[in-house]
């Protein structure tokens, strides 16, 4: 990144191709980087909730069932699972499509309403 | 003390219903008052820049709930689990509905994500609505303050309640219908073109019909509740409520008839804030009714949190509020003006 900012600085990021390469392949990183940290968190804390005060175990609802927990950690799933393919699929699709040409950057008003 | 912050937990979460229930009922009424694809693409503008920062005043309730009465929010969240993912759910659902449907510019596509948007905004107003028939109502809270609720028992009013009985069905059906004619007098203001002159229409039809319905609503809480108008007229929220309601459905009728958009609409967003007012009023100092026995009921008293809690509340409520109004004046006139079929001001959605 430091790299990045200095190239940038210097205006020549753009035409460094290695230095390119490398930040394409870095964009996972920050997805992996905010789980992990949370997974760090929340396991790390176990096993209390509220640390030194309040343990895990006396803390869940006792009126809620294990079907009610099952049935909305699967309707949880299958929901993020429907966003994630959204997701890929609009992201690949702009990806596909490319970057726009200088000159539609004009865009017929009506169109925009559309799109 | 109590009573103050019993007045700020109903308050924010009354903003949210009326902010966010103009979408819902403007997204409802996406079917009936938009008949080609530019119209319905006009109807998500006219929403969708800003249902997500009326969305922040559901949040800063639950935030407020969860610090300042920790005891019924853990008991309700619990015992409404289902409700509350069913809601949250279709709140997901109508985000994205707005959010992905104009990416493609095809039939089908933006078909299915409309049905989704309209279909997620009646249940949210249903939802609403049965949740508000069930705090009216009470739920079954045992003496250890916990109650668990299938969606429906016998269908009855007292006892092992469900989540839907008559009582909280007929109140989801005043929801919808309220929130119906809310969203029309907003599109009257908000929009331009056939759109426009539709939610006339709707939003003078939708308001009569919410008069006989209201008051069915209002018998039936007698009934259900025999025992709540006694401490309200006591209470001076209750009255000023009931003043919000007369001025404010003044203003919707004269703003109405007279064709003044946002006087109506003006009158549209107090007449409700009026009414939940008084609801909210009615009810103090009792948040969560037990239809077991009264004793187990949950006052503001019995569920708040500590004083140290209270006092650390009292320093940071206040910072959140105001970023928030911050926030609603920025957006509000950001996106001030009417929305148009031709002309596309309020960014791609």
């Amino acid at each position: 990144m430091g790299v990045a900012t200095l190239q940038n600085l210097r205006g020549r990021l753009e035409s460094s191709r290695l230095l390119l390469w490398v930040l394409l392949l870095a964009f996972p990183y920050p997805y992996i980087a905010n789980t992990l940290g949370w997974m760090t968190a929340e396991l790390g804390r176990q096993p209390w909730l509220i640390y030194g005060l309040f343990h895990t175990r006396d803390g869940y609802s006792k009126v809620v069932s294990n079907g009610d927990a099952i049935f909305t950690l699967i309707g949880f799933t299958g929901l993020y699972f429907v966003i994630g393919l959204l997701f890929l699929g609009l992201t690949g699709r702009e990806i596909a499509e490319g970057p726009e040409e200088e000159t539609s950057l004009v865009v017929d008003q009506r169109e925009a309403v559309l799109v | 003390m109590i009573a103050i912050w019993y007045a700020v937990v109903s308050f924010t979460l009354i903003v949210y219903v009326v902010l966010d229930g103009r979408n819902f009922g403007a997204g409802m009424l996406q079917w009936f008052v938009a008949k080609t694809p530019e119209e319905r693409r006009q109807v998500i503008a006219a929403i969708g820049p800003l249902w997500t920062w009326h969305e922040v005043w559901l949040l800063g309730f639950g935030g407020t709930l969860m610090a300042i009465f920790p005891r019924l929010m853990a008991s309700s969240f619990a015992g409404y689990y289902l409700a509350l993912f069913l809601i949250l759910w279709c709140l997901i659902l109508r985000g994205v509905s707005i959010e992905v449907g104009g990416h493609i510019n095809d039939g089908l596509w933006q078909g299915y994500w409309d049905f989704n948007f309209v279909l997620s905004n009646f249940l949210l107003a249903i939802l609403f609505g049965a949740a508000a028939g069930n705090v009216a109502r009470g739920v079954p809270v045992d003496a250890q303050g916990n109650f668990s609720m299938a969606f429906f028992t016998n269908f009855n009013v007292r006892g092992h309640v469900g989540l839907l009985d008559w009582y909280t069905v007929s109140i989801a059906i005043l929801a919808v219908v309220m929130l119906a004619a809310h969203g029309a007098t907003y599109l009257t203001l908000k929009a331009e073109g056939p759109v426009h002159d539709r939610c006339e229409i709707w939003a003078k039809y939708l308001w009569i019909a919410v008069v006989p319905l209201l008051a069915v609503v209002l018998v039936e809480s007698r009934i259900v509740r025999p025992d709540l108008p006694g401490r309200a007229l006591f209470n001076p929220f209750w009255w000023i409520g009931l003043i919000v309601i007369a001025a404010s459905a003044f203003t919707l009728l004269t703003g109405l008839t007279s064709g003044r958009e946002l006087r109506a609409f003006v009158g549209s967003n107090f007449l409700i804030v009026g009414l939940l007012a008084t609801g909210a009023a009615a009810i103090f100092p009792v948040m969560l009714h037990s239809t077991l026995a009264p004793e187990n009921s949950m006052t503001a008293y019995a569920v708040a949190a500590g004083p140290m809690s209270l006092h650390l509340a009292a320093i940071w409520w206040p910072m959140g509020f105001a970023l928030a109004v911050f926030y609603f004046v920025f957006t509000s006139r950001w996106y001030a003006g009417k929305v148009s079929v031709q002309r596309d001001t309020q960014g791609f959605y």
